[in-house]
């Protein structure tokens, strides 16, 4: 028996790597992917195009431009002259937000009057600009206190000051948040892919009909034909993990062994998919739709990109249905928290449950379509 | 010659019509990842788990914790006096920050001295963090502000309500709603379209290498060109169909405002398809199997497209090396056209910058298919 | 690149010339400089084992792969210069690749028809002579996929003939097909060379390649042996109630005595 799946498992690891270039999706690939998303991928907001508009040409307005300026979130690149040069920069895209200083503003703060100040913000991109009003907000309130200072000293009152102490992400890097999701990713993505795609290329090939009537049994070809993908699956989480911590310094506090052994229970009900995908396929481009119809949602509904706490109830429901959640909270938790079986004990079983039955349903539908 | 890219055509279009699943999916699937887009994800969070550890139990204190309790920011889950156990609540992941009260807190601020407030918090998504962590400066300057104002008041001071003495007035223009699939619509136009553009082309030119058919089709006179031109036009349309789709279920059933000239925006997008078939071409030259073109395809127009382009995050927040790469995806200059298009109401006289780099980048892919094209029918 | 002589007559005797004619796909080579010629109605089989460079041979006569070196020239047109025009006079079938499987049986033929360039009338009346001859009258609508072997040929041959060629390529037709099917095939071969197609049939099946005008062996790329069944029995094994896999298994064992 093991003679034969050792066969099965060769000739496919033959297959896929016979043409040299399929070496970039599988390993290259998930690098390139890696450097992507714990680079580029950030929710932080940085260098905002600002423009300011200063009717009051003050002491007390120049103060606050500079607070502007020197802030690291906006870059302050365009000083107004009239509210039409406003209205033209944030229509080009010049500016994503716009502040206008009234003529008063010194006056007014002098004399202990509330004065306002108008924010513009760009609301073409929702996420940011709701952000970039928070940052102003925070930066204005800043600024405000300093006012206070003064009559803080006269009155002899205390302040409240947050004194944070960041867990797991010191330096609140998004790289941190990104990697182990990335890893998640990628795992779904070639052991889903490569699995659905190798059995129904063999099927429009023709070949799988001279596999069927071999005296192999159903469940060596389908051992033979998953385990290279297990395979694979592991040695690029290896890969990520190592990639990661060389360029991104990617904190590993958590039980490695656990970490495989999650990732294995997670491949099972990933590798149970692709074969399932392939027995509704006839054409490999057919696979590849359903196993992008399903990844999509998966990859967007599990909390790798955006947290789960946020989603609207009813998505938050459905995303206990998907696989990938459980995976991406015991990643982050292992390699972020130092988790191990006693907190994380939830999601393996779910984990668990998931890969049994994918993987139960599946083989038994792949031995009734060889038939 | 026009008579044989026809039949070329046909074919394609009957190959399209046989497989029903994949036409679907690529219908449906832009209109799906409108809806996850639009409605479930999102970066604007509110609710955050919190647990307090109030170790003065003052009247000040709990007045602090109403008002954190009270704002939208945070959701409050766990309050104690004691901080025993309280670590664990972050391990596990039940809350994403804890603030500990001082014992000293309501003594410290009467006498006029400054007051630590500890905060711990889970960092794991820096994102959350940092606006945990804007939300907490908010609250406790808030607070701040408002015990001066009631000394003021006792003290029957005139400072007038004018604390804070600053006021922001936000007026958000284009999308007052700050709705999300106002911005989404017009960037899932770009990602999918690329990404259905390009493995579509790829695919099912690999397709043919891969089943054999490509070898009868050299056999007859239709030239490589034609061949090439036949299969993709079909995809082509389709990818307009898939355009109009989202402009329709976009702007009727979603409610996003099109503000700008609907003629223009196919211009645009007839440019787009061009360059990311083309991609899609350039990747069945290099590669005749179906597997590896997928795979191409993906690294090379979904990852950038959906990355790199601006559509989810911000490209002036990435590190200037890789703003400078954002130059040369053809997304990040279709984002802009589509987004100026629909909520802003631009028109060519703002846009033609970025038309240009679409024109530029779309000839330089047509010119390089048609090179390799010439070089690698063998 | 050669420039092959054309005769100031489009109605050359030879068909088919090809001389020392080689392909190497790095460093291996699939034909090492082949000679032969085909006569203008001529059935000519190209008899070898698999890998012996049967289809690469017929790849380069039908323009699908260019030669490494040699030269050839298919009904007066080289094959070097003047691919395009080839192309317009030959038909090509192989058994699994002529066909789209997910296309009816009408969509197959029409295609064709539209990539040759038949005009609608011709079109319309060629479809239904192919039809007719295949026997797939009443099945235009079902899907190739759905026909069995011997249908699936004859459909197949029909398209490659269906802008009648004056040349015809077949390789390996007759794969998998049942002898029944096979024999009305040739049966259907044998009335084109009537009408004066000429035809090039590549094949490792030993008894059919006996119905053949002329044939020549192809052994690790060399042509081992050229003429008629009839002459090379007679060359070979010097017995002409011997069979073809005799002539071939002689031809090959004389062959590698020759090498030594």
């Amino acid at each position: 028996m093991f003679q034969t799946i050792r066969h099965i498992v060769r000739k496919e690891f033959i297959q896929t790597f016979r043409d040299k270039r399929m070496l970039m999706p599988i390993f290259v690939a998930p690098v390139i992917q890696l450097i992507l998303f714990g680079f580029a991928v950030t929710t932080d907001i940085k260098h905002i195009s600002l423009a300011i508009l200063d009717y009051d040409r003050s002491f007390e307005s120049r103060q606050l431009t500079s607070s502007f300026s020197q802030s690291k979130t906006f870059d302050l690149k365009y000083f107004l002259n009239s509210y039409a040069e406003l209205e033209e920069a944030v229509q080009q895209g010049k500016a994503q937000a716009a502040v206008v200083i009234p003529e008063n503003f010194e006056a007014d703060l002098k004399k202990g009057k509330q004065t306002s100040l108008q924010v513009i913000l760009d609301g073409t991109d929702a996420n940011t600009a709701t952000i970039i009003a928070s940052y102003i907000s925070q930066l204005i309130a800043r600024y405000s206190e300093n006012i206070f200072a003064e009559i803080r000293g006269q009155m002899a009152l205390g302040m409240v000051i947050p004194q944070p102490r960041v867990w797991y992400n010191p330096n609140l890097e998004s790289s941190v948040f990104m990697v182990p999701g990335v890893i998640c990713l990628i795992l779904l993505l070639t052991t889903l892919i490569l699995t659905s795609m190798a059995i129904t290329k063999e099927r429009e090939m023709g070949t799988l009909e001279q596999l069927v009537v071999s005296p192999i049994k159903p469940y060596e070809l389908i051992l033979g034909k998953t385990i290279p993908f297990v395979l694979i699956g592991l040695a690029d989480v290896t890969l990520i993990i190592c990639a990661g911590k060389l360029i991104f310094d990617l904190p590993i506090r958590g039980s490695l062994l656990l970490l495989f052994g999650v990732a294995l229970l997670f491949i099972l009900t990933t590798l149970s998919l692709g074969l399932f995908l392939s027995t509704i396929s006839r054409t490999q481009q057919q696979a590849l739709m359903s196993a992008f119809f399903f990844m999509v949602p998966a990859m967007l509904l599990s909390g790798v990109f955006s947290p789960i706490e946020n989603m609207p109830k009813v998505a938050q429901y459905i995303t206990l249905l998907n696989p990938l959640r459980y995976f991406s909270i015991a990643v982050r938790g292992i390699l972020l928290k130092g988790n191990g079986i006693d907190i994380l004990w939830p999601q393996i079983l779910a984990l668990f449950i998931f890969g049994i039955a994918a993987s139960v349903f599946s083989s038994l539908r792949f031995r009734k379509y060889l038939e | 010659m026009k008579n044989r890219i026809i039949p070329l055509a046909r074919k394609e279009i009957l190959h399209i019509l046989r497989d029903p699943r994949s036409l679907y999916g690529s219908l449906i699937m832009p209109i799906v990842l409108l809806i996850l887009f639009g409605y479930a994800i999102t970066f604007d969070i509110k609710h955050i788990a919190l647990a307090i550890i109030d170790q003065d139990s003052s009247s000040l204190s709990r007045d602090f914790i109403s008002r954190v309790e009270g704002s939208e920011y945070f959701d409050l889950l766990y309050l104690s006096s004691s901080s025993t156990g309280f670590e664990k609540l972050l391990d596990e992941g039940k809350v994403k920050i804890i603030m500990v009260i001082p014992k000293n807190f309501s003594r410290d601020l009467s006498k006029g001295e400054d007051c630590a407030l500890q905060l711990l918090i889970d960092g794991s998504n820096n994102n959350t963090a940092q606006v945990a962590l804007g939300y907490t400066s908010l609250l406790v300057q808030a607070f701040s502000s408002n015990i001066i104002l009631e000394k003021l008041n006792s003290k029957g001071t005139a400072l007038q309500a004018g604390v804070p003495p600053i006021d922001i007035r936000p007026s958000v223009w284009y999308n007052p709603d700050l709705r999300s699939v106002n911005f989404i619509v017009p960037g899932i136009i770009a990602v999918v379209m690329m990404v259905l553009a390009s493995i579509s082309s790829s695919l099912t030119i690999a397709r043919e290498w891969e089943t054999g058919t490509m070898e009868q089709l050299i056999s007859t006179p239709a030239r490589p060109f034609e061949i090439t031109i036949g299969k993709l036009l079909p995809y082509f349309f389709l990818g307009f169909i898939q355009i109009l789709l989202v402009i329709l279920v976009g702007t009727l059933l979603f409610k996003v405002p099109l503000r700008g000239n609907i003629l223009f925006l196919f211009c645009g997008s007839a440019v787009f398809l061009v360059c990311g078939s083309g991609i899609g071409l350039l990747i069945s030259t290099i590669t005749r199997s179906q597997q590896l073109a997928y795979m191409l395809s993906i690294l090379f127009t979904l990852l950038p497209s959906f990355i790199l382009s601006g559509f989810i995050f911000p490209i002036s927040s990435m590190p200037r090396i890789i703003q400078f790469f954002t130059y040369l995806i053809p997304a990040r200059y279709f984002l802009i056209i589509l987004r100026g298009i629909f909520l802003k109401g631009n028109g060519i006289v703002t846009l033609w910058p970025e038309t240009l780099a679409l024109l530029f980048f779309a000839s330089v892919i047509v010119l390089a298919c048609a090179r390799r094209l010439r070089l690698s029918l063998e | 690149m050669h420039f092959w002589p054309l005769s100031r007559s489009r109605e050359r005797m030879d068909s088919i010339e090809v001389q020392s004619l080689s392909k190497t796909f790095g460093r291996f080579t699939a034909v090492d400089h082949i000679s032969f010629r085909v006569k203008k109605g001529e059935i000519f089989g190209f008899l070898g084992p698999n890998g012996a460079g049967k289809s690469t041979t017929i790849r380069m006569l039908c323009g699908i792969i260019r030669p490494t070196s040699g030269e050839g020239s298919v009904g007066g047109f080289s094959i070097t210069a003047q691919a395009d025009e080839i192309k317009k006079i030959i038909g090509y079938m192989s058994q699994r690749f002529t066909l789209y499987q997910d296309l009816t049986v009408e969509e197959n033929v029409d295609f064709h028809g539209g990539i040759h360039g038949l005009s609608p009338s011709s079109a319309k009346e060629r479809k239904e002579w192919v039809l007719r001859m295949a026997g797939l009258e009443g099945r235009e609508h079902s899907l190739t996929r759905e026909l069995s072997g011997g249908w699936k040929q004859r459909l197949s041959l029909g398209c490659a003939i269906l802008h009648r060629p004056q040349i015809l390529f077949l390789d390996e037709p007759t794969a998998s097909v049942d002898p029944v099917s096979r024999r009305d095939f040739w049966d259907l071969i044998y009335q084109l060379s009537e009408e004066g197609t000429t035809v090039f049939v590549t094949s490792h099946y030993m008894d059919e390649v006996e119905r053949c005008h002329r044939l020549a062996i192809i052994y690790s790329g060399k042509i081992i042996a050229d003429g008629s069944p009839k002459e090379l029995k007679r060359e070979f094994t010097g017995k002409e109630e011997s069979t073809l896999e005799d002539v071939f298994l002689s031809a090959i064992k004389k062959e590698k005595s020759d090498e030594k």
